[in-house]
């Protein structure tokens, strides 16, 4: 009798308990229904979160508009979005699972007469529509981009694979956040070692906070000490679907629309998913415009350095001229001249994406005329330097992975400082580091630099060159997701 | 499971470590040496090569899976073992020197005059280090990913020079004195049986090792003719026995056009390439010796210890180029035999006594 | 954990080593471009002067948009001492800048110095680290000094036009040769061959050296210098001169193939044929223990230049080939007699007979006393735009 008294005070106290649990937030909403003058139904849900429609229509209104049965619940277990807590459970669990049941938008809804808890999702997140990534935009192909929410992803992707074999794990990683996280992966596809070996790097996730994919990114990556991404990441549906169909694991989490993909090569980076909705010879062609670019981007100021200031004689007799004039009067030695252009030009790229649309007008002549012509006029530096600065610059951004380039731009100042204190010597350096860097780099098991090194023949018909669709292999996996699943 | 490297890449390793450093120090010495004739010296000193390589084989064959420096620990015993390894040890480190000298003096010779060459040597020792910190595979690997990028360019640039050439230069063929030729020991010591180094790796290599190191043997000494071959069509032995570096010579007398002249420093890149290759295997003969007779538990202080000594031997091996083509000429093939074929003999010997020792025991 | 940071550490000051590198950091305005060299000698006093000329970046298109038309486009430095090595040092009395000799493109040597001894010069410019000598070398018939001073039309870096020149003599004519580079020089004097090398002569006695006045003028033969004659070199030593004529049949025998137009006298008549070397052969018999020494041209004519006549039939042009082949033979074979005489090796019978036949042991007498034939096969491939002159009805 005394724990059924207990347990009447518990449920006048429960609405207090949880108001008192978050804070007094303001969006916390108690409705109660009085039925012949009895409270029967206390309905608890945090009004930003709740589709209020669903609770009005399809929860309080059985309640109001039905007559029950003595005995007939109004609500069944069965209909899966609903979880039950008796009062005779231990009620500091109970309330620690209405708080977070709360927190996920659910609604807690306490029947008094039964004596129990029930948690129903009626989840309505505040969501963007599905609009083109701006990061990632191209001409041909799907225009749809992920979002914030998770469902609509999982469900941009399911649209474009429909295959039972498609798996959603799904894990809460952070310990304030607990955001969703949602591995998915083709199991049919997916070698199970990676598969595997993703989970268990994902679970032994230990954080308070995840709020983008690259909180997670950071922590299942293979090595920290690497300017190169050994995951990548995307905002694009199709992207992910061509992954996941190559037998890669993607990770999902919630909040953010972009996704990981797992395990990522050197050469991957080169590819975009336009390269497969366009003719073969021009995917190719591109493809090298793309693989150009990067060495351009790393290489061109510093063999600029090198050439100017170690080994003159490489310059052609006529350009040495036209070159050595153009110096003539300027302050600085060319490393310092590169050095300060980048610099110069890292800090206008940063501006750009920080800055109100309506001053990037301003802001573009600032930085060309003010910064490349007029500098040149005033012989702080010399035109050469802006024509170098400017070409790294642009060809940076032909990586169709933003944090590839990002990783260029890294290796772009070590290599200018390389070249400005031993010339080609430092740059062969710098190079070979890099190589033996690559190489010994693994992406979940995956060495980084296949099929290159370790070779893998077939791999070659998607790297260097696109071959048109029906010459590739029709159930293509690359090679090395075939001999991790061969291994097993 | 232990790190492997395949059989095409332990091949490519081979060539390049054997072209390592010969293709610069060499090529003017055995111009000298044989005149018109010398591209026929690498075949002949090859075959020498490949009969060694079948000696070391022979001896590895006694102990599957063992390595070099693990042989005369389990043939010998521990304290003795242990001072061959030692040695082994020593030597591989004064060959290292010499590669990281013969650096040096080129790059001093020909593009940066003025730079130290301690801070060559800690450049490339410190790549080096960081490969062989990254494991065997990293070596196979990083071999095989260069490769392409010094044969393709290697045999362009001397295909550009093409302009230049004579046959007159190469007549009249096998005229000199072919016991001379033949006399020049010192070339049987560097390179070919410097390949001991590589040795280390024969345990490593799947599907074993004999295979692609004797080709690779036999392709290095054929790119080492065809490039003597054309050296001599290109400068005449005249010029090429009188230069320094006659391929870099070769290379820097290439004018097509106004747009192609001086393009030299691509011929120095893929010689500090190869050099480098050459330099890592030896790096990584020491520090695996090192680290298979001692087994520390952390390996990085030996590299540094190893690359501040490295440095050092690489500074005073010798004090001048003029010292080490004497001692080069004199004494290599006497030096090399000790540890090449002296020591593998012994062995060898050691283990036939043992195991006939046993069979009488067991019979 | 703290061993990581030491090592780490460690390293880092390691690299700071590195950052005090760029002892071979020169920036391109440091530079002094040499563009030629003059190596002069005076045979009394024993004294070398060199003369470098360097390229003037500002004269050219400049950076700030300023036209450096007043500027000379080249400077000439001219220093003397007892060696080329102490040059080295003690240029840097009058240069200001590094000498950077890479984009050198010619290399003149005057007439008295090359009549002494070329070895010193030839080392000189083999020895340095980023010289590159396969430069042209030619020899100055004249004062040295004046061609140095010379600023050319047209091409405003002197070197330029040497350069050019001796490119379009080598396609367009036979009087220059294609082994006039130094490494041919170093080699061929190695294998004591005979060679020549072209000569250069300034045309007036005090050239102008102000640019202003020079790029005004309108005769471009005043203040310039022209390339005209051979000079003959043995054992690294000028041991005479051909002139243009004898340096035809030089370069046809060595198998130079210029395309030169000649006139001949054919049948009475003035004929000016071009002709082109396809292929030469050099064959070597002994008869009764002398050498002799076949050699075989084959030429290409063209009548594209040949204003008097035009051969019509087929007939006619078989009288033209072997008329032609008759003369060509005749003259090379008068040429060969005349260097003979002097004792030049200048077709390297000796090389080619040293080749043939390694063993024999006096190869010099044996070349000495080689009998030569010479034969020669002409044939008309191509005519001219016009098949017959215009000669009025006469």
């Amino acid at each position: 009798m005394a724990r059924k008294k207990q347990n009447q005070s518990i449920k006048n106290d429960f609405f207090g308990d949880i108001q008192s649990a978050l804070g007094l937030p303001p969006d916390l909403v108690c409705r109660s229904l009085f039925v012949q003058g009895e409270q029967t139904v206390q309905c608890v849900y945090l009004e930003s979160m709740v589709n209020k429609k669903t609770i009005d229509e399809y929860i309080l209104k059985s309640f109001t508009e039905n007559t029950f049965s003595e005995g007939e619940a109004p609500l069944s277990a069965e209909s899966g979005f609903l979880r039950e807590f008796s009062f005779s459970d231990p009620y500091e669990q109970l309330r620690e699972h209405a708080v977070k049941a709360l927190l996920a938008g659910h609604c807690a809804l306490t029947d008094f007469s039964r004596e129990r808890v029930c948690l129903i999702n009626v989840t309505e997140s505040k969501q963007r529509s599905i609009e083109e990534p701006k990061s990632e935009s191209t001409i041909r192909g799907p225009h749809e981009g992920f979002t914030e929410s998770i469902l609509t992803n999982v469900g941009l992707v399911r649209k474009r694979i429909r295959n039972p074999f498609l798996r959603f794990d799904k894990m809460n990683i952070g310990n304030q956040t607990g955001t969703t996280l949602l591995m998915v992966y083709m199991e049919n596809l997916a070698p199970e070692s990676l598969v595997r070996e993703v989970r268990g790097r994902l679970s032994a996730i230990r954080t308070d906070s995840v709020l983008e994919s690259a909180y997670v990114e950071e922590f299942i990556q293979d090595r920290i000490w690497s300017p190169f991404p050994t995951l990548t990441n995307t905002e694009r549906p199709d992207m992910v679907a061509a992954q996941l169909l190559d037998g890669k694991v993607a990770v999902m989490v919630d909040g953010t629309p972009n996704v990981l993909l797992a395990p990522m090569t050197f050469f991957e980076f080169f590819s975009s998913p336009e390269d497969y909705y366009q003719r073969a010879d021009i995917a190719t062609f591109i493809r090298w415009i793309r693989l150009i670019s990067f060495f351009t981007a790393v290489f061109v100021p510093s063999l600029y350095v090198a050439a100017t200031t170690f080994h003159q004689e490489l310059i052609p007799p006529q350009l040495l001229i036209s070159l050595s004039a153009q110096r003539e009067g300027v302050p600085f030695p060319a490393i310092f001249e590169v050095l300060l252009m980048e610099v110069v030009f890292e800090i206008i790229r940063e501006a750009g994406l920080r800055m109100p649309r309506a001053v990037g007008q301003a802001l573009s002549i600032v930085g060309a005329i003010v910064l490349g012509q007029a500098a040149v006029e005033a012989g702080l530096i010399s035109a050469a330097i802006v024509i170098v600065v400017a070409i790294t610059g642009i060809t940076n951004f032909v990586v169709p992975v933003y944090s590839f380039g990002m990783s260029q731009r890294l290796l772009r100042f070590s290599f200018v400082l390389l070249a400005g204190f031993m010339g080609l010597f430092g740059i062969l350096c710098g190079a070979l580091f890099l190589v033996a860097h690559l190489v010994s780099l693994k992406s979940f098991g995956v060495p980084y630099f296949t099929p290159a090194s370790p070779s893998i023949g077939t791999d070659w018909k998607d790297v260097l060159v696109r071959l048109p669709r029906p010459w590739l292999d029709p159930n293509g996996l690359p090679g090395y997701i075939r001999n991790m699943k061969r291994k097993r | 499971m232990k790190p492997m490297i395949s059989r095409f890449q332990f091949y490519l390793l081979t060539i390049n470590y054997i072209l390592g450093t010969t293709l610069f120090v060499l090529i003017g010495r055995l111009v000298v040496q044989a005149g018109q004739d010398a591209w026929l010296m690498p075949l002949w000193a090859g075959s020498f090569g490949i009969l060694v390589g079948l000696f070391w084989i022979f001896l590895f064959r006694y102990y599957p899976g063992k390595s070099l420096v693990q042989i005369p620990l389990e043939a010998w015993g521990r304290s003795l073992g242990t001072l061959v390894s030692v040695l082994y040890f020593l030597y591989f480190c004064i060959l290292a020197g010499w590669v990281l000298r013969n650096l040096s003096d080129f790059l001093n010779g020909t593009i940066m005059p003025e730079t130290p060459k301690t801070v060559f040597h800690v450049m490339f020792l410190l790549v080096a280090f960081y490969t062989v910190a990254q494991g065997t595979e990293a070596i196979g690997r990083l071999n095989q990913i260069i490769t392409p990028f010094l044969f393709f360019p290697f045999w362009f640039v001397l295909l550009l020079a093409m302009v230049n050439w004579d046959w007159g230069r190469l007549q009249p063929a096998f005229h000199s004195d072919l016991g001379a030729i033949l006399q020049y020991h010192s070339f049987l010591g560097f390179p070919y049986m410097e390949t001991i180094a590589l040795t280390i790796l024969f345990p490593l290599v799947k599907q074993g090792a004999t295979r692609p190191f004797l080709l690779g043997l036999m392709t290095a000494s054929l790119s080492l003719s065809m490039t003597l071959f054309m050296i001599i069509g290109l400068l005449g032995v005249e010029r090429a026995s009188q230069l320094t570096f006659p391929v870099y010579t070769t290379v820097q007398e290439i004018s097509i056009g106004e747009v192609i002249v001086n393009i030299h420093s691509i011929i120095s890149v893929i010689l500090l390439i190869l050099i480098f290759i050459k330099l890592l295997v030896l790096v990584y003969g020491a520090s695996e010796t090192l680290r298979q007779v001692f087994r520390p538990k952390t390996r990085w202080p030996h590299f540094l210890g190893l690359t501040i000594l490295l440095s050092a031997t690489a500074l005073s091996i010798y004090e001048n180029p003029i010292q080490n083509e004497e001692w080069d000429e004199k004494y290599t093939f006497i030096y090399d035999s000790f540890f090449v074929l002296l020591i593998p003999f012994l062995l060898l010997v050691t283990t036939w006594v043992k195991r006939t020792f046993e069979k009488r025991k067991g019979g | 954990m703290t061993n990581r940071y030491a090592a780490g550490l460690f390293i880092l000051m390691m690299f700071t080593a590195l950052l005090t590198a760029c002892w071979d950091r020169t920036e391109m305005n440091e530079l002094a471009l040499v563009s030629m060299v003059g190596v002069d000698s005076d045979p009394e006093s024993d004294k070398i002067t060199v003369y470098y000329q360097i390229i003037n970046p500002l004269s050219g298109t400049s950076a700030k948009g300023t036209s450096g038309g007043e500027q000379a486009p080249v400077y000439t430095y001219e220093i003397s001492g007892s060696s080329f090595g102490e040059i080295k040092s003690t240029i840097y009395k009058m240069l200001p800048r590094k000498l950077f000799m890479a984009h050198c493109k010619v290399l003149l040597v005057s007439q008295r110095a090359a009549k002494q001894d070329m070895r010193d010069i030839v080392n000189f410019i083999e020895m340095q680290p980023n010289g590159r000598s396969s430069v042209p070398m030619l020899i100055v018939d004249g004062p040295l000094s004046q061609v140095m001073r010379t600023l050319t039309p047209l091409e405003r870096v002197p070197s330029d036009t040497i350069d050019s020149r001796v490119d379009l003599l080598i396609r367009n004519s036979l009087l220059v040769g294609k082994q006039i580079k130094v490494s041919d020089v170093i080699e061929r004097m190695e294998k004591s061959d005979t060679i020549v090398l072209p000569l250069i002569t300034g045309m007036t006695e005090a050239p102008s050296s102000n640019s202003g006045e020079r790029s005004a003028d309108i005769d471009a033969n005043q203040n310039n210098f022209i390339i005209r004659g051979g000079a003959v070199f043995r054992d690294y030593r000028m041991a005479g001169k051909l002139n243009d004529t004898q340096l035809v049949w030089y370069h046809l025998l060595n198998g130079d193939r210029g395309r030169h137009v000649r006139q001949f006298q054919v049948e009475g008549k003035q004929v000016s044929v071009e002709l082109r070397l396809v292929r030469i052969k050099r064959e070597v018999f002994w008869k009764s223990d002398q050498p002799v020494v076949r050699i075989r041209l084959d030429l290409e004519l063209s009548t594209a230049y040949t204003i008097e006549f035009v051969p019509k039939s087929r007939n006619e042009v078989e009288r033209l080939e072997n008329r032609l082949n008759q003369i060509i033979a005749d003259e090379s074979l008068a040429f060969y007699q005349m260097i003979r005489e002097r004792g030049w090796d200048l077709l390297s019978i000796n090389d080619l007979l040293r080749k043939q036949t390694p063993n024999h042991p006096d190869i010099d007498q044996a070349a000495k006393n080689a009998q030569i034939e010479i034969r020669a096969n002409t044939r008309l491939l191509r005519t001219g735009s016009m098949s017959q002159p215009y000669g009025g009805t006469g």
